[in-house]
């Protein structure tokens, strides 16, 4: 009985990464469509999918929120939970926007890009597939410092490869206007390890605070 | 029956006063609601008075002989001091206060023991050691344990507000049964009242204190021990509670708010960081010093002039 709400707020915790899960998957498979089939007449829906992956995962948060008010956790621990909640929420969010701003700028990777922006992709979606990890670990005691350390290191060679595109992309003769266009995408792109990085200072410092 | 009054009277300002020392932390970071913590505190300071607070009787009473008379004025004058230290803003211990008092009325008959006296007085400065010794022995210790159980942040969390509460509880029951010999171990002396009696009314006075006054001094304790994290916090009341019920054992009353400061200065030593002020240490001696000087000459002035 005494650990039953406490169970309950984890297993919630857990269904709100989960669908943040399922957004992060619906974000690889449209972002794979839109560069390498921009003109699919079906982008429009995937993308709206990622949008509702995202809605529900805020919705999700939002019930993990009133819960952790209402019911647990004294309110030094109440914050730090619902800071890394918050903070990881800002990545489904990002990518949200990252697909819609394909779709409505009408975004197209040049051929010779595009491996290198999926790539991109992905190094910045390892990141959060780490960060996930670590944030869930928080909650059923594991030790998450494998998973921090390499959140760093992604990020780095994200940023890395994130230089690397923009020099490419200018030195290319590719039209000015989407030269800035194609610049802002892959800074966007990498805002998605940026956050994950975010989120992993946050989840360090709960870790600190905690330490005996 | 009036010259109970005194006693009453000390025991209520005690109770107001030290159950911060207990519960503070808990309330603040509301793990416990006020109401809830200080009907736990009136519970176990009643409990530990009768089950454990005889030995401190003993000691008070051998320090110097006593009259009803003589009985209310000590007594009086410990708890005006305390009322004094408490609007000048300044730490009370009515241990101090009350040694002072009965020293005051032993000068005045040329009568005290001073091998007793010296065992009370060794017991203040060893409250502060005793409890920065047990810290730095009981924080690692229940530390590595917890380390070892690894619980996540809610069971962590859940962990440590029944720590502090049980601590809380346990300070309770070490308060009642240490400091009850203040409040109304003369009595025992003068025969004015039998040991149980005086347990019974000394705790029940205390647990008044704590039920009806003790709110705001709660607050300002919490808020400063709060400052320290939920695990330090828990491990400083602890701490405080197992040196205090070890001097109730042996029968010496000691200020739980000069235990509760060493268990703090415990933590920092851990730490490595500054967790009290050099203020708060200049008041602990002069609660050694001045509190029983203060209460001295009240005692001594009151005795001459009303008794004598």
């Amino acid at each position: 009985m005494l650990w039953k709400k406490e169970k309950s707020i984890i297993d919630k915790i857990k269904t709100y990464l989960d669908q943040v899960d399922r957004c992060r998957n619906s974000f690889r498979e449209c972002i794979e469509k839109l560069i390498f089939d921009p003109e699919n007449k079906e982008n429009p829906a995937i993308v709206e999918e990622v949008h509702r992956s995202e809605s529900k995962a805020d919705d999700l948060r939002r019930t993990v929120e009133l819960q952790l008010y209402e019911r647990a956790l004294i309110p030094e621990s109440r914050g730090d939970v619902l800071g890394l909640l918050e903070t990881m929420d800002a990545i489904p969010g990002l990518f949200q926007s990252l697909c819609y701003q394909f779709l409505l700028e009408k975004i197209v990777i040049p051929d010779r890009f595009r491996e290198r922006y999926l790539h991109l992709v992905d190094l910045n979606l390892k990141s959060y597939d780490l960060v996930r990890e670590a944030v869930l670990g928080l909650f059923y005691n594991k030790d998450v410092k494998a998973q921090t350390d390499l959140v760093d290191a992604v990020e780095s060679d994200s940023d890395h490869a994130e230089r690397n595109l923009i020099r490419d992309i200018f030195s290319s003769k590719l039209d000015k206007a989407d030269k800035i266009l194609l610049k802002e995408i892959v800074i966007n792109t990498g805002d998605i390890s940026d956050q994950a990085e975010t989120v992993k200072d946050r989840l360090i410092l709960a870790i600190i605070k905690r330490k005996i | 029956m009036y010259r109970l009054l005194s006693g009453v009277f000390l025991g209520w300002s005690l109770g107001a006063n030290n159950s911060a020392n207990n519960f503070g932390t808990a309330v603040y970071s509301q793990k416990i609601r006020y109401r809830t913590a200080v009907i736990l505190c009136a519970v176990f300071v009643i409990v530990g008075a009768l089950l454990e607070g005889q030995a401190g009787m003993h000691t008070l009473g051998g320090l110097v002989e006593q009259t009803a008379d003589s009985a209310f004025a000590a007594t009086l004058a410990a708890a005006l001091t305390a009322t004094l230290m408490s609007v000048l803003k300044l730490p009370v211990s009515t241990s101090q206060a009350m040694v002072g008092a009965i020293i005051g009325i032993g000068i005045l008959r040329g009568e005290v023991n001073f091998s007793g006296l010296t065992k009370v007085v060794i017991a203040w400065v060893a409250t502060p050691v005793g409890t920065i010794i047990a810290t730095l022995i009981l924080y690692p210790l229940i530390g590595w344990f917890l380390r070892l159980l690894r619980f996540n942040i809610f069971t962590r969390d859940l962990v440590l507000k029944w720590g502090l509460i049980i601590a809380g509880c346990y300070g309770s029951y070490a308060l009642g049964a240490n400091n009850v010999a203040n409040v109304t171990g003369l009595y025992t002396q003068t025969g004015q009242l039998t040991v149980f009696q005086a347990t019974l009314l000394g705790g029940v006075s205390i647990a008044l204190g704590a039920l009806t006054y003790s709110r705001n001094v709660m607050i300002t304790v919490g808020k400063k021990l709060v400052s320290l994290d939920p695990f330090s916090a828990f491990i400083a009341v602890f701490s405080m509670a197992v040196i205090v019920h070890g001097f109730a054992i042996i029968g010496v009353p000691v200020s739980t708010s000069q235990g509760i400061v060493g268990s703090v200065l415990g933590i920092g030593i851990l730490k490595g960081v500054q967790t009290i002020k050099i203020r708060t240490l200049i008041m602990i001696l002069f609660g050694w010093i001045g509190t029983p000087s203060i209460a001295l000459v009240l005692a001594y002035l009151m005795f001459r002039f009303v008794y004598l």
